[in-house]
């Protein structure tokens, strides 16, 4: 997966507060369709780097993100791009409302016709098992059914890219194999590309066609999982693998 | 004491009764702090919002300002109400003074900070990645900022409730600006400062109860819509 031609390339994104360096990455490219986990401890960058690159950031002062070959903010405006791509946190943040309503938010934003987004929204409340969920209030899921439906909100939208920032942590084990199997059931069908955040490797690794290791905001090492097991950039990646492994 | 229960007694027979005079002046006061808190809520949300949400210079100064607003003086908004209202005011042209306009001009500025500070707070407490999540949605910024408004809903009804009880419980600005001219100007709190002065205890005291009830049943209404959809 070296030569693409990437659905999304961040080049020089830098964010420096005072002489601490939150984020330092030269060069990202994304292929599309690409799995690419972004893993790393808390506070690596992980998440920055994500809202940077869904253009959640104020504008970088250095650096640049580029769409399809066009530069965000020129030659594809941010409303063009924040339609085109959409982001998953670690909290569902779901509206208060019913499950159907959160499922829909995303759609009336984009305008699409009335009449097609009840179609829309039952097809991804039964893509994750929900549907029968569709009536109740957002207060009265379990953490499990609010992410599912957070998930859903999402993939309503039918994104090109969408950004996950660890939205399976402080999920019990079981229901975050399940979220995984539904990622797994649901994703390869969709055909979207994905950046995906965590901290928590293992689950992570059977759905990733790459890995980008992050430390101090930094990618220290990006490659297909098993050349990053086999031979880490340096012994912090294989600190990180074996604590993630045992 | 046998003035008191005395007192209640006809304020009861008064109030059951139902005197023309007294319904009179119940729904004019309803109608004029009603608009005035329409008023408000029209302006303190939209200007609470703006404010939660904008970055800029001297925030906190402006904060500070909206908060003191909210333990604004009737009798200071009377005061100026009434000289620029006044015949040779910036709005005497206006020629409002002593009419229920007035009155409810009045009132807005009372109730309008009230509104806009719980509306700043309850915009304010919501999570901040709220925002960065209706952004990744797809959300123009005024979808953005009506998303986050109906978000703060829940305490937002305790900004109309704050509002409304202030300005149907103010007098000041009220026997200010209004006059207290009978059949047109004459609410609930003004009657009952006449009726005291006047030594009618009963009267003062059946509109004193006619206020409470009132302002505790659109309280009592207010707090169920607020408290309905709670989870248990």
């Amino acid at each position: 997966m070296n030569n693409f031609t990437s659905i999304l390339e961040g080049r020089n994104l830098k964010i420096q507060i005072g002489n601490t360096v939150i984020l330092d990455v030269p060069e990202i490219r994304i292929q599309a369709g690409e799995f690419l986990s972004v893993i790393g401890h808390n506070g690596a960058g992980k998440t920055t780097l994500l809202k940077m690159l869904c253009c959640l950031m104020k504008k970088p002062k250095e650096g640049e993100i580029l769409f399809k070959d066009r530069t965000i903010g020129s030659e594809c405006s941010l409303m063009e791009y924040r339609r085109k791509v959409t982001m998953v946190f670690q909290e569902p943040l779901l509206f208060d409302t019913t499950v159907y309503n959160n499922v829909a938010s995303g759609l009336k934003f984009h305008g699409i016709e009335h009449s097609d987004i009840n179609a829309i929204v039952m097809e991804n409340l039964e893509r994750f098992g929900i549907s029968h969920l569709k009536g109740r209030s957002a207060w009265t899921l379990s953490s499990g059914e609010a992410r599912k439906t957070s998930l859903a909100r999402a993939l309503a939208l039918k994104p090109e890219i969408l950004f996950l920032d660890e939205p399976f942590a402080s999920l019990d084990p079981l229901a975050k194999d399940i979220l995984y199997s539904d990622l797994e059931r649901v994703l390869p069908k969709s055909g979207l590309t994905v950046v995906f955040a965590t901290h928590d490797y293992g689950d992570v690794l059977r759905l990733s066609h790459r890995v980008a290791v992050m430390e101090n905001g930094k990618i220290i090492q990006i490659e297909d999982p098993d050349t990053v097991l086999k031979h880490p950039a340096n012994s912090f990646v294989s600190s990180f693998y074996r604590l993630n492994r045992t | 004491m046998d003035l008191i229960i005395e007192g209640i007694v006809k304020a009861f027979l008064l109030f059951f009764s139902l005197d023309s005079e007294v319904i009179g002046i119940t729904l004019f006061s309803l109608k004029v702090s009603g608009i005035a808190t329409l008023i408000s809520l029209f302006i303190g949300i939209s200007l609470g919002t703006a404010v939660a949400l904008i970055r800029f210079p001297g925030k906190k100064i402006v904060v500070s300002l909206i908060n003191t607003g909210m333990g604004l003086p009737p009798v200071v908004v009377g005061l100026f109400v009434t000289i620029f209202l006044w015949r040779n005011g910036p709005f005497g042209f206006l020629e409002i003074l002593y009419t229920p306009s007035a009155m409810i001009i009045a009132q807005a500025i009372i109730a309008t900070p009230i509104v806009m500070g719980i509306t700043l707070a309850s915009v304010q407490q919501l999570p901040g990645k709220l925002r960065l999540q209706i952004i990744a949605l797809g959300a123009t910024r005024l979808q953005m900022v009506w998303t986050l408004i109906k978000e703060a809903k829940l305490p937002l009804l305790a900004a109309v409730m704050a509002g409304f009880g202030g300005v149907i419980s103010e007098v000041g600005a009220s026997i200010m600006v209004g006059g207290n001219i009978k059949g047109y100007t004459r609410v609930l709190t003004t009657a009952t400062v006449m009726e005291t002065s006047k030594g009618n205890f009963d009267i003062a005291i059946a509109l004193s109860i006619i206020l409470l009830v009132m302002a505790f049943l659109v309280n009592l209404i207010l707090t169920f819509v607020q408290q309905r959809k709670r989870p248990s």
